[in-house]
């Protein structure tokens, strides 16, 4: 991955006074079953926090909640002191990438990473050199006229990223982007995500079941067990 | 096991294949031939020209697309709200709007006839279509949409779509190939519709069918209504090769989810296209429920006159048996029309199977006929019948085999993808064993076939007893099946012959039922078909 000219950091991070996300006393029930409750978390500007835990867990359906694809059972969520918890997922303005990373179909590349910029209230003018940075910056220049179905599953994934990078989230939330990776590819493209991140500044929860992983992608691993997060160590 | 292959490849003679498709392909051609060579001489060309056929056209094709166009247009929150959504009862509500589909469309006809404030308008045909056609248009579009995952709409939403923007960017694109589908076909069907038409519509607006019909049956001009059923099948084959070309361009690979989950509704759109669902189910009742109302109803109050009138001896003046003789005379050409759709359907459908090439253009052939409307069959079938150089018009075969012509490409729809569903490497299994190919294909497909083949032949009998369109054109005067029967009650005035056509429907929608609901029990659970 290159380092980018022109896409600057997110610009939150460095106001003063910004707290980023906050989950407080959150619960979530599945199907009438208690999954997660007490939930506390914190994730400050800039900051990768890795919530780690067994399948079923609970850990993806907290990311869904933070998304807003999925209610909170009880709780609340906050961005930088300001109540979110019943705003509309496309209000939020949190990127997601998904373990598969379920592209649009019907849409070649560059369509599939401008497709949140059309929402976006700034230029539309430069779309395309938008894309050709975002491309770069995930290693994959030249790639904008491919067809989704012609990628790798690590092309397809870096595509992804590509995409919920380009209307420039406040926080980029990642449930078990690696999982359908072999390992080789799998910890080039943790190294080259940790280095987007930190280089962008956007803040991240990564959802994982593998404790490497976390460690190797987040500034702070938080667990899950039993049904509620450890506290911060 | 390499030799044992070739032997076996060897031992599928070809004519074994080729006899049957023949046979098969002479069935449907017949009648089309009979059509063609009637319909393109040079008188036929003052009818094509005609402007009252351009009318009849015009009106014809602007009703099928009105239909069309509204049973999409409910067809796609009533597929949502079924296939999406998580709600209780979504199995019942799914039978109940599929009903339709399977009821003869004379009784359907009577049925809004009775229901409807606005019987014998254009906006009561399309009703009657709408309600025909919404349950299909739900299970063609619905078996895709459910199948899309929904994270999909997720990651857009977490980008900054909106509801309406991911449905207008994600959902839409995706299921305009299933959408199409379902356009075409019920397009079709609504083009090419006859038996609600001739009982609901009004007498002045006739659509193409209806034009056939009485210009070959009332007015005895047999050259003008098969130049009418040349155009007809113009129109068809046109719409089904823009079809096929829009289905190639718009296909796209779809994200199938792995676990199609169904989420509970939540939100304002999700409650209201529940509640459409729910109206769309319960109002499949309401036309059925009139015809149970209108076999009872006698004068101010109720009872079972109708009943006992439709069975009684003889009324001594206009007939000599019973109305409900037809139910007697139907049955009779079900059971013969469905031998011949279930011996010819199978043996093409095993063709099919056994043909190393060409597998594709014989499935479009042998299901051509779906696409040639019933009237179009009858009236080939007729002129084939007075054509030759004997006057067979009163062959009592005739009508079983329109019936069947008209039952045929649903047989095999019906078995093609149970056999094709069978693992090619059994049969070779088989025969490595040693057994001869015709003890490979009783060992491995004959369980499979036998099922499927009696699924196939409920069907069947459902489609013969219900035919109008066919019928119509080759049943004698004397033996009526029960559309007919029911279609001649109606051209007469008075309550007594309404009830009686009542009565006769009811029967039908009974007897159907059953019939339909043995073969949906009896249907394996992989099979893809129809």
């Amino acid at each position: 991955m290159t380092t980018p000219k022109d896409l600057t950091p997110a610009p939150q991070s460095e106001q003063p006074g910004a707290t980023g996300l906050r989950v407080l006393d959150g619960a979530i029930t599945y199907e009438g079953r208690l999954l997660l409750h007490e939930v506390r978390l914190d994730v400050p500007p800039g900051h990768i926090v890795a919530l780690l835990g067994p399948s079923g867990s609970g850990k993806s359906s907290l990311l869904r909640c933070i998304v807003g694809v999925q209610p909170l059972t009880s709780g609340s969520i906050s961005w930088d002191g300001h109540d979110i918890t019943g705003v509309a997922t496309h209000r939020r303005g949190f990127g997601l990438v998904f373990q598969d990373a379920l592209l649009f179909p019907h849409l070649n590349v560059a369509a599939n990473i401008a497709f949140g910029l059309r929402f976006t209230s700034g230029d539309k003018t430069n779309t395309r050199q938008r894309v050709g940075e975002l491309l770069e910056l995930v290693g994959l220049e030249g790639f904008s006229r491919r067809g989704v179905d012609t990628l790798s599953g690590g092309e397809a994934q870096r595509v992804a990223l590509a995409r919920a990078l380009a209307p420039g989230p406040r926080l980029l939330c990642l449930d078990e982007p690696f999982g359908a990776l072999d390992r080789d590819l799998r910890e080039r493209l943790v190294h080259d995500v940790r280095e987007l991140l930190t280089l962008l500044g956007t803040p991240a929860i990564h959802v994982t079941h593998d404790p490497d992983e976390a460690e190797q992608l987040a500034d702070e691993v938080r667990t899950i067990r039993d049904g509620s997060l450890d506290p911060r160590c | 096991m390499d030799s044992n292959r070739a032997a076996l490849r060897a031992a599928r003679p070809l004519g074994l294949a080729l006899l049957p498709l023949a046979a098969v392909a002479l069935f449907i051609a017949a009648p089309l031939w009979a059509l063609l060579t009637e319909g393109l001489q040079p008188a036929s060309w003052d009818t094509l020209v005609a402007g009252s056929t351009w009318r009849v056209m015009g009106y014809t094709t602007a009703q099928a697309l009105v239909s069309t166009a509204l049973s999409i247009g409910l067809a796609l929150p009533v597929a949502f709200a079924l296939y999406r959504l998580s709600i209780p009862g979504r199995r019942i509500w799914l039978a109940l709007i599929t009903i339709p589909f399977v009821l003869p469309t004379v009784v359907v006809g009577l049925a809004f006839r009775e229901l409807l404030p606005f019987a014998g308008t254009t906006w009561a045909i399309i009703v009657a279509h709408v309600f025909f056609n919404v349950g299909l248009a739900v299970r063609v579009i619905g078996a895709v949409w459910g199948q899309l995952d929904g994270r999909l709409g997720e990651v857009a939403a977490s980008l900054g779509a909106s509801a309406f923007a991911r449905f207008r960017l994600i959902t839409w694109p995706l299921l305009r190939p299933a959408i199409t589908a379902a356009s075409v076909l019920v397009f079709m069907f609504t083009f090419t519709s006859f038996g609600v038409v001739l009982v609901v519509g009004d007498p002045a607006l006739p659509t193409i069918e209806v034009e056939i019909y009485q210009r070959a049956i009332q007015r005895l001009d047999l050259d003008a209504a098969a130049a009418l059923a040349i155009l007809q099948l113009v129109v068809v084959v046109f719409t089904l090769g823009l079809a096929s070309r829009l289905q190639q361009r718009l296909s796209v690979v779809g994200v199938v989810a792995d676990v199609s989950r169904r989420e509970r509704p939540r939100g304002t759109g999700d409650y209201l296209a529940v509640s459409i669902a729910v109206f769309v189910a319960v109002a499949v009742i309401l036309p059925i429920a009139q015809l149970v109302a209108t076999s009872l109803q006698v004068g101010d109050s109720w009872g079972l006159t109708w009943y006992a009138e439709a069975f009684a001896p003889s009324d001594n003046t206009t007939r000599a048996t019973p109305v409900a003789e037809a139910l007697w005379i139907s049955s009779r050409y079900a059971v013969v029309a469905t031998m011949i759709a279930l011996v010819l359907g199978m043996l093409a459908a095993i063709s099919v199977t056994h043909l190393k090439r060409g597998q594709a253009t014989l499935d479009t052939i042998v299901t051509l006929p779906l696409g040639i409307s019933a009237v179009s069959i009858g009236l080939g079938l007729l002129l084939l019948s007075i054509g030759g150089p004997l006057d067979l018009r009163d062959w009592w075969l005739l009508v079983p085999l329109g019936q069947a012509l008209v039952a045929m490409p649903i047989v095999v729809r019906v078995v093609l993808p149970v056999l094709r569903s069978i693992d090619p490497r059994l049969r070779d299994v088989a025969a490595s064993l040693g057994a001869r190919p015709i003890r490979v294909w009783l060992t491995v497909d004959g369980p499979l076939a036998l099922r499927a083949a009696a699924v196939a032949g409920a069907l069947s009998a459902a489609v013969s007893l219900g035919e109008f369109g066919a019928t119509a054109f080759l049943a004698r005067a004397d033996t009526p099946t029960v559309p007919v029967q029911i279609v001649r009650l109606l051209s007469r005035p008075g309550e007594a012959n309404l009830g009686q056509a009542a009565v006769l429907s009811v029967i039908l929608v009974i007897v159907t039922a059953t019939v339909v609901g043995v073969a949906e029990r009896a249907r394996p659970s992989k099979s893809t078909g129809w």
